[in-house]
């Protein structure tokens, strides 16, 4: 009978800091991952937001072999929102998400064409649809503007 | 006299310019200074975008290109005081076959060459004289987003 006591003075504490740990890290965890999607989602928007740019610095200095390139950034871009957005904000910006990716494959497809003034409208069309992306999210999900 | 076991790509291009094997911060030299810089990430910036030295020290600076998923290739281009936009319009010129560093250019003070994600280049030159030195990643339509500052101080 001591020796069971002996036994249980050591792994009760043991096994209740077990059980508090578990605990703690339980509640804690679902909110770090959602802090860490969020983070995802202004990655992902900040990426396709600097596609945009970087398209229309390559549309201004004609280095359209470049553009298709970018096209996959914002592939990649998706990728990364698709998996991040919480179900809410999917339902909110998957039409206008699917619109600016259908835009950059425009211009991907336009810059092949080495048509300067298509391309240069199909990069206009490209930066309207992904303002009207980044329109759907709040102020501290807004890409921080180039720095000159 | 010493041996330094490096890679070299274009050194006649860019005299002091390096790729750097992923032994590179073992092999310290006594004398030099590394300053390291890399990419922010998959974004347009450098991290940090602010770097500071002093004048006639031999710096060693180590770029790595941190990116994760987005693989556009990114370099680490020092300038003299407001050439960037001198610089940027000979670069498009100078075009991807030169890495887009124009060879002989008199605003480039040093560059590494072209890393992916993951590599690691370094430069390795003498701090000017005291001033504010620009430096931008080169690749074709970077460099307007993708710069920062080199401080030489007295």
């Amino acid at each position: 009978m001591k020796k069971l006591l002996q036994i249980l003075a050591v792994v009760t504490p043991a096994a209740l800091g077990f059980v508090a740990s578990a605990t703690v890290m339980s509640t804690a965890t679902p909110a770090l991952a959602a802090d860490k999607g969020q983070d995802q989602v202004k990655k992902g928007l900040r990426i396709i937001n600097q596609v945009v740019g970087h398209t229309g610095r390559l549309v201004a200095g004609k280095e359209y072999a470049h553009v298709a390139h970018e096209h996959e950034e914002v592939l990649e871009a998706k990728q990364i929102l698709d998996e991040s957005l919480t179900v809410d904000q999917k339902t909110k910006v998957d039409a206008t998400l699917v619109k600016a990716v259908a835009a950059s494959t425009t211009l991907k497809d336009t810059a092949a064409t080495k048509d300067a003034a298509k391309i240069e409208a199909a990069h206009a069309a490209f930066a309207a649809s992904v303002q009207d992306l980044l329109a759907l999210f709040p102020a501290d999900y807004q890409p921080p503007p180039p720095k000159k | 006299m010493k041996r330094r076991v490096f890679i070299c790509v274009l050194p006649a291009a860019l005299g002091l310019t390096c790729l750097v094997p992923a032994l590179a911060a073992a092999n310290k030299s006594p004398g030099v200074v590394e300053l390291n810089v890399s990419s922010d990430g998959d974004f347009l910036a450098f991290a940090p975008d602010e770097l500071t030295c002093k004048t006639g020290t031999t710096i060693r600076v180590i770029f790595h290109h941190a990116g994760e998923r987005i693989t556009q290739q990114h370099n680490w281009v020092l300038l003299k005081p407001d050439s960037e936009e001198a610089f940027i319009t000979a670069s498009l010129k100078a075009g991807e076959s030169m890495g887009w560093v124009p060879p002989g250019d008199k605003n480039v003070i040093a560059a590494t060459p072209l890393c992916g994600i993951g590599m690691t280049a370094m430069a390795e030159f003498t701090a000017p004289a005291p001033g504010d030195y620009p430096f931008v990643c080169s690749f074709a339509g970077h460099g307007e987003e993708m710069r920062g500052m080199l401080h030489v101080t007295a």
